[in-house]
């Protein structure tokens, strides 16, 4: 495999392109759709000499500058413990842990800040949900119910509890656009004894949106509560968790442009106040004796341990540098790329797209097509006669494409859909039409490889 | 040179003995868990060797040809002798370099033959920990 000599651009050179400052008050006062070329000098990893298209910001995101320089200046300068200590660095490093619960509540519309619990990752935090709230409040015979779409972190969990405590795991089906049946969802409420509703804000696969709102409504009015899977929504979509009236909501850091280590769990504050602690250790007590212990309220009462403080930090800055452009322009910028993905795709012979974007050559440019694209976000995936989605990546990789193969943690979704395995292409703000139509080309050269 | 050389392309394409075989002495699967490679592989044994061997399965072109390459060289092999097969000999049947991702698939064909003889002998299955522990030795 051919190495490329690989250098950085000096920071200056990528800063003269696109100068921090005046590039968000410039910006800010006009109607112009994102800057992309700007935006995309903002992440370092895209402006190497190493050719990179980065079409797996699903998995996980670039980081900006500003991410990387945020949590690297803290570290230089005001990083301590949290909470513990009453020295200058303490005091720095806790306000900095704490402003970045408070950017996280404003980020999702929560109402209070300790209502934001601190977690590793997303799965993380379904975990806590599902082994505090759900092992707590649920006893045998009771349901969870879960779409045919979620990740295996909205699903292991639950069937968990199911070997542990008997509880039953109920799953509303999918049509074959990936669509939730609403239909279904209100039969298995109408069963009687479903406590939760578990589903996907936006599927890491179809980039289906199953009707949130909706579906919160339908199991509030049966009894149930709402957890959402927010891993793909965030960083794609504006989130009010006061608006959608959810009562658990879940998302991971390194997805939305910040880095790894560190997911939020959103919940409402008097389920918060009746679940028990999840790990148990320093910082979410309140006393401990030599035969007992009483734990301290939210949000310390869920974060046990020394918590990802380098990372809040960095999580901050991520939300504060995307939410500089309006969610419209993000949003219409990234449905336009998966448009053109769909389009791209659609001409190699043998290839077919899962879900929504699979039937858009079936309608010409028509408001229902428009519409129905807007219904999925985030990432499209396909599968092509006789090519093993490894094989295409490996290759497509050799040529500096970066997608993603295998079941992406959804095997009973790919079993729904009766296949092994598919390719995933996802977009993220940085991306661009040119590198989603160069795929077209680099795509039949693959299959020509492994077909000869 | 990379992994899609002409000797992986032809046996993915024609993989050889991709059939099940009579009155197998042994029958075993494993699947590659960072993505939907699976392989079932059934194994004759008779006098302390390998009499015959057919599998089934579904993956990536490296795992079927691996497959189908190592199936070729495993026949008349005395069953001491498959059942310590060692990933060097993987990777020198295969030919190709091995990235750190597709570890698993080029060894998923060696994981399935070695766990098949040690259920054989009721042993505890080797992990892929433990075989990519003597990978990197």
């Amino acid at each position: 495999m051919e190495r490329f000599c690989i250098q950085e651009k000096s920071l200056a050179e990528r800063e003269h392109k696109a100068p921090q400052k005046s590039l968000s008050a410039w910006y800010a006062g006009t109607l112009m759709a994102l800057p992309i070329s700007a935006i995309r000098a903002q992440f370092p990893i895209l402006n190497r000499t190493e050719k990179l298209i980065y079409l797996d910001t699903a998995a996980s995101a670039q980081k900006p500058e500003v991410v990387l320089r945020a949590m690297d200046t803290f570290s230089r300068s005001g990083y301590g413990n949290v909470h513990r200590g009453m020295h200058p660095l303490a005091e720095r490093a806790t306000d900095a842990y704490e402003g970045a619960r408070n950017a996280v509540r404003r980020f999702i519309g929560a109402a209070h800040a300790d209502e934001i619990i601190f977690q590793k990752n997303c799965t993380e935090a379904i975990n806590l949900v599902a082994k505090s709230w759900a092992r707590k409040n649920l006893k045998r015979g009771d349901t969870v119910a879960l779409s045919l779409l979620e990740h295996h972190s909205n699903i292991v969990p639950w069937l968990q509890l199911k070997e542990e405590i008997g509880i039953s795991v109920a799953w509303i089906d999918i049509d074959d656009e990936g669509n939730v049946k609403m239909k279904e969802l209100d039969s298995i409420l109408a069963g009687g004894n479903v406590r939760l509703v578990s589903v996907t804000g936006q599927s890491n696969v179809l980039g289906t949106r199953p009707p949130l709102r909706e579906i919160i409504v339908k199991a509030h009015a049966a009894g149930a509560l709402v957890c959402i899977d927010a891993a793909q929504l965030a960083g794609h979509h504006p989130i009010d968790v006061q608006k959608l009236d959810c009562d658990f909501l879940t998302f991971t850091g390194h997805k939305p442009y910040g880095p790894t280590g560190i997911g939020v769990l959103y919940a409402r504050r008097a389920l918060l106040r009746e679940m028990p602690p999840f790990l148990g250790g320093g910082m979410m007590i309140r006393e401990v004796k030599r035969d007992g212990f009483s734990a301290a309220d939210s949000p310390q009462k869920f974060e046990a341990g020394t918590p990802p403080i380098v990372e809040a930090v960095g999580l901050h800055a991520a939300i504060d540098w995307l939410t500089q452009y309006p969610w419209k322009d993000i949003e219409e910028h990234e449905a336009h790329l998966l448009k053109v993905a769909a389009e791209t795709l659609a001409t190699v012979p043998g290839l077919r797209i899962l879900g929504h974007f699979g039937t858009i050559l079936d309608f010409q440019n028509n408001e229902s097509t428009n519409q129905r694209i807007n219904e999925s976000s985030g990432c499209l995936s396909f599968i092509i006669n006789n090519i093993h989605p490894h094989d295409l990546t490996a290759l497509l990789g050799q040529e500096g494409f970066c997608l993603r193969a295998g079941h992406h943690c959804t095997q009973p979704l790919h079993e729904r859909l009766g296949i092994p395995a598919s390719t995933r292409l996802s977009v993220g703000i940085y991306n661009t039409e040119e590198e989603i139509r160069s795929i077209g080309p680099a795509i039949a050269r693959a299959i020509k490889r492994l077909t000869a | 040179m990379d992994i899609y050389a002409e000797n992986i392309l032809d046996h993915s394409r024609h993989p050889r003995q991709k059939v099940p075989i009579a009155k197998p002495s042994i029958a075993h699967t494993e699947n590659n868990p960072s993505c939907g490679d699976t392989l079932s592989l059934e194994l004759k044994i008779e006098k302390g060797k390998i009499a015959d061997a057919g599998w089934n399965g579904s993956g990536c072109a490296l795992s079927q040809a691996g497959t189908s390459i190592l199936l070729e060289n495993i026949a008349g092999m005395k069953v001491e002798d498959a059942a310590t097969l060692s990933p060097k000999t993987m990777r020198d049947l295969l030919g190709v370099p091995l990235t750190t991702r597709r570890l698993q698939c080029g060894f998923l064909p060696l994981l399935t033959l070695r766990n098949a003889l040690r259920k054989r002998r009721k042993e505890i299955p080797l992990t892929w920990a433990e075989l990519l522990e003597e990978d990197s030795h």
